[in-house]
């Protein structure tokens, strides 16, 4: 009985602090748009699995990483498979690309590198067959070609490049304030070699998706990725040029606004002393 | 008592919460998902559709309007009095407007952009085994190339090379090679690879946003943005050169080259692999300028000059002598772009101007070229399905000819009579077009167009008209069905000084395939032509051309690839439009083209390619007559048209590369071996000077080419 209300108190604790956490990453994103709450509330329970989807991809991720097993991250795509057969709706077919990129990665950390590229290019065929393209499927298909460049022959590489920024220039032409498209191009630069002429456009890209809000309506069912993701490449980027001023700067806004992003958090030990 | 429930009344009725619901749906009826329905006073406030597109907000007041937003559609608003009780609404949203940014990415692609069928970047072009980082000698490797002579100037599906356009930044320019009367050198053309931003490649069915092509059209569209300051040193056994890459604040770049080509090393090293060329040389700069003038107006200039010079020892019929020429040319290109939130303006200038010489037995010309191009273009976004662009052009040609030539074709001895002919040609062609693009869905692009002329001086009329239609048919799958008529002028040349009206009407199927490790392509198409044009040594009034192509790309592994390509054509002239019908001098009942790069990185790359195919089509000459007032002999030619045929043509060629990066830039050095099996391929019949002897004048034999090119990164 002791044990039980020792671990009720750390689960309120922890509950606690997660909700602490996440008013403290509203207030830093300021959406715009009804709570997640209020959806809750005034969504029938149909739509329940698709609230937050973003988070419960990533989290069914971590899960798999942590078990070493794929099937939590696998069960989110089946899940999705199954209403996308019900409904039959383009953003279902956009998370189901997005979980299985998450898929890829997973395969990836675990040397499957056969797996992976299958998940990979599951993800992006799907993006590609998609009909009537918004600013989102761009940036994200953008996202996953550049990521599905380990799995083509070096010789191809420069071309999926381009076909990267083609991608998320689309994105942009047809919402200049969507971030995951900067964050697209940024990364893309950050990868391509300087002697290709890249890396002379990261911080210009990537500080435009810090500037830009997550979302333009906050909307738990479409995606808010590339923020965090940015402010990670840029600090990253700052230390590689070692302009340890930019990078403390951007590190201190990037945790204050996500203070719970492990991989931003882990760039601490490159800055202290600096 | 009445009074306040008459208050109380008010007040229930300034804050009733009327219900309100929906369904919100796109413009093809489907049901959106995930839609925002926001307060538009408070957005925090709201709700959002279900899967099936449907909506509900309890709490409406009087003077609430609500918001209807989702990514990519217009903002739609529903006010309280729009609201009826138990009356669910049904919201049809429309798509935005395109941005400026589309506009803008839209008015930088061409508008015929899906209608090409292979779209060329520079790297692919600096990784093609057969380019030599030319850019149209790139195009020789594709199965739709048809050029017999290791020429430069494109020859496309059959049709001859002056029927095909090569249009840089929307200006054609005319005779695009270099050293062009230098058989068998591998000539180049006038272009630098570094400028090149895309080369499109119509191999048949050119699109009538640009004029004056009967065959195929080559459009080059130079660099929109410099990614770095750099310089480029270059130096090789026949050349030495620089290129500097230099930005210009944050909205302009200037791309600045010159080179200087000299024969001493390549020919005295292998002076019997080039026995036939004597020396020649090349002189030329160029420089490249792009700007935004501001958030509207851009500018862009290309400007490239040229000296050259050569001496070849040539055969003609039975006469052997040395040919001379030499060439001076300037060319300028020069375009202004205007853009707005859903139309655009181009504005195109240009001007060409050469002085050549030439001389060879009794045949001795000076010409005078100038060319003067201007062209105005509209094109309108009407939304995300159609685009429109209306324009017209002058493109004035002149050519001034002072020349002696031979009396008798067969009789080029300094001794044999000659006349003088002093000849100016001009072909002033102002012409308009309207083409239309309609794109029902991301994956069927279909478009129209329509071009005239008005016919200044003793130009014919024409209408040409043209249908395209490409289908994504998903996997990497496409087809593209095309056709039309088309017509174009000739240019003024040695041999023919007319203009004459060339049409040809063409229809082809093109299939490919782009996979992850391969890519396939297949077309079928045919054209008849019709017009004065040469073919080899005849004039002919129609060419039937029917052709099947075929090529694979395949990866093998990590660092190789394997590309094959093949090509089956039917050429059959006529010398009067309905008369006996003959062989052409592109009749080739299969072309092979063959390459394998291999690139691991921590080695040399190396790059093999085969070209193979019969020889081509000739009219044997039986014998000859003694001629005692011209002192040679007069060929009697054969009565069967084109019916003998040269040896087939074998050539298998290597490159070696080696790249190495370095703490300034980077490094490569470079050797290739052209003809490694120093075969005798066949040009042209030769005979001796009494016509009993067949022989072949051939193509270089086994040559080695070797050289460094080093790049500095600037600031």
């Amino acid at each position: 009985m002791k044990r039980v209300s020792i671990i009720s108190v750390f689960i309120c604790i922890g509950m606690a602090i997660f909700m602490f956490f996440s008013s403290q990453m509203a207030i830093a994103n300021e959406p715009i748009g009804p709570s997640y709450d209020a959806i809750w509330e005034a969504q029938p329970a149909k739509d329940s699995s698709l609230v937050n989807i973003q988070d419960r991809i990533y989290q069914s991720f971590v899960q798999s990483f942590i078990q070493q097993q794929e099937q939590p991250i696998s069960e989110i795509i089946t899940e999705l498979a199954v209403l996308d057969k019900e409904k039959n709706q383009k953003l279902i077919r956009y998370w189901m690309s997005y979980a299985e990129y998450y898929h890829s990665i997973f395969h990836l950390q675990n040397d499957n590198k056969e797996a992976a590229k299958k998940a990979c290019m599951s993800s992006l065929g799907r993006l590609e067959k998609l009909k009537g393209k918004n600013s989102e499927d761009y940036a994200l298909l953008a996202m996953v070609q550049s990521f599905a460049i380990q799995f083509v022959s070096p010789m191809k590489a420069p071309f999926i490049s381009s076909k990267v920024k083609k991608y998320a220039e689309k994105a942009i032409s047809i919402d200049d304030q969507n971030p995951r498209a900067y964050y697209v191009l940024g990364s893309n630069d950050y990868y391509t070699p300087e002697q290709y002429g890249g890396g002379k456009k990261v911080v210009e890209y990537l500080s435009k998706a810090i500037d830009l809000p997550e979302q333009a309506v906050s909307n738990p069912y479409l995606p808010s990725w590339g923020k965090q993701e940015a402010y990670e490449m840029i600090v990253k980027f700052f230390i590689k040029k070692e302009q340890w001023e930019e990078a403390k700067q951007y590190f201190q806004q990037g945790v204050e606004a996500y203070p719970e992003n492990y991989q931003l958090n882990k760039l601490a030990s490159k800055l202290v002393g600096k | 008592m009445k009074t306040i429930l008459f208050f109380l009344g008010l007040f229930g009725y300034c804050f009733a919460q009327l219900p309100v619901s929906g369904k919100v749906i796109d413009q093809n009826g489907n049901p959106v998902f995930a839609v925002n329905v926001v307060l538009k006073a408070d957005p925090s406030q709201g709700t959002l559709t279900d899967l099936d597109g449907a909506f509900q907000w309890d709490k409406l007041k009087k003077n609430d309007t609500l918001l209807v937003v989702f990514p990519a559609y217009q903002s739609y608003q529903i006010t309280f009095s729009e609201v009826l009780e138990n009356q669910p609404l049904l919201i049809k949203l429309k798509e935005k407007a395109l941005s400026l940014e589309e506009v803008q990415i839209r008015a930088r692609t061409p508008i015929a952009d899906q209608f090409s069928v292979i779209k060329l970047k520079k790297l692919d072009i600096y990784l093609n085994p057969v380019s030599a980082a030319d850019p149209l000698r790139a195009i020789t490797s594709l199965p739709s190339s048809t050029n017999t002579n290791e020429s430069a100037n494109p020859s496309l599906r059959g049709s001859a090379a002056g029927r095909t356009r090569v249009v840089v930044n929307g200006v054609p320019i005319y005779s695009p090679v270099r050293n062009t009367q230098i058989n068998g050198l591998g000539t180049f053309s006038l272009f630098n690879t570094e400028l090149l931003d895309a080369q499109y490649v119509f191999a048949s069915n050119p699109p009538l946003t640009f004029g004056n092509s009967s065959g195929g059209l080559v459009q080059i569209e130079t660099q929109k943005e410099l990614k770095k300051n750099s310089w480029q040193l270059s130096m090789s056994l026949a050349s030495v050169g620089f290129f500097r890459n230099q930005q210009l604040g944050e909205k302009s770049f200037l791309q600045v080259y010159g080179n200087y080509q000299f024969s001493a090393a390549f020919t005295g090293i292998q002076p019997n692999s080039l026995g036939f060329l004597k020396s020649f040389g090349t002189r030329d700069v160029g420089l490249h300028l792009r700007t935004a003038l501001n958030s509207n107006w851009s500018f862009s200039l290309m400007s490239y000059g040229i000296a050259e010079d050569y001496e070849v020892e040539t055969e003609v019929y039975s006469y052997k002598g040395l040919a001379t020429g030499d060439k001076i040319r300037s060319f300028h290109v020069a375009g202004l772009d205007w853009q707005g939130k859903s139309s655009g303006l181009a504005i195109r200038a240009g001007w060409d101007g050469s002085q050549s010489n030439y001389a060879y037995g009794n045949i001795k010309s000076h010409t005078k070229t100038v060319q003067e191009y201007a062209s105005l273009s509209y094109k309108n976004f009407l939304n995300r399905k159609w685009t429109l662009q209306v324009g017209a052009n002058y493109d004035g040609y002149g050519r001034s000819f002072d020349d002696t030539t031979s009396v008798y074709f067969f009789a080029l001895d300094p001794s044999s009579p000659y006349q003088a002919i002093d000849t100016l040609a001009r072909r002033p062609l102002l012409e308009g077009h309207t083409y239309v693009k309609f794109e029902p869905s991301e994956s069927l692009h279909l478009a129209a167009g329509l071009r005239t002329n008005v016919p200044l001086g003793e130009l014919d009329p024409f209408l040409s008209f043209q249908f395209s239609a490409r289908q994504e048919l998903g996997n990497g799958h496409s087809i593209l069905l095309s056709g039309g008529r088309y017509h174009s002028y000739t240019v003024p040349g040695f041999f023919f000084r007319g203009t004459e009206l060339l049409e040809s009407n063409q229809v082809a199927i093109d299939y490919s395939y782009e996979g992850e490790l391969s890519q396939a392509t297949f077309a079928i198409f045919g054209k008849k032509e019709n017009g004065l044009q040469n073919d080899d040594f005849f004039f002919i009034r129609r060419a039937d051309i029917f052709g099947l192509e075929g090529s694979i790309q395949q990866e093998l592994g990590r660092y190789s690839r394997f590309t094959l390509a093949s090509t089956y054509l039917i050429h059959q002239i006529r010398f009067n439009v309905e008369g006996d019908v003959f062989k052409g001098s592109r009749d080739l009942p299969i072309f092979l083209k063959s390459g394998l790069s291999i690139n691991p990185p921590k080695l040399f790359s190396i790059n093999i390619s085969y070209i193979g195919r019969p020889g081509t089509v000739f009219t044997a000459i039986d014998g000859g007559n003694f001629r005692n007032d011209l002192n040679a002999y007069e060929p009697i030619f054969n009565t069967e048209v084109n019916a003998e045929r040269l040896p087939a043509y074998h050539n298998i060629s290597v490159g070696l590369s080696k790249y190495k990066l370095t703490s300034y830039g980077s490094l490569v050095a470079f050797l290739s071996v052209n003809n490694v099996l120093n075969r005798r391929n066949p040009l042209a019949p030769l005979y001796n000077r009494e016509y009993d002897s067949l022989d072949y004048a051939i193509l270089s034999l086994r040559t080695f080419y070797f050289g460094l090119i080093w790049e500095i990164n600037g600031k």
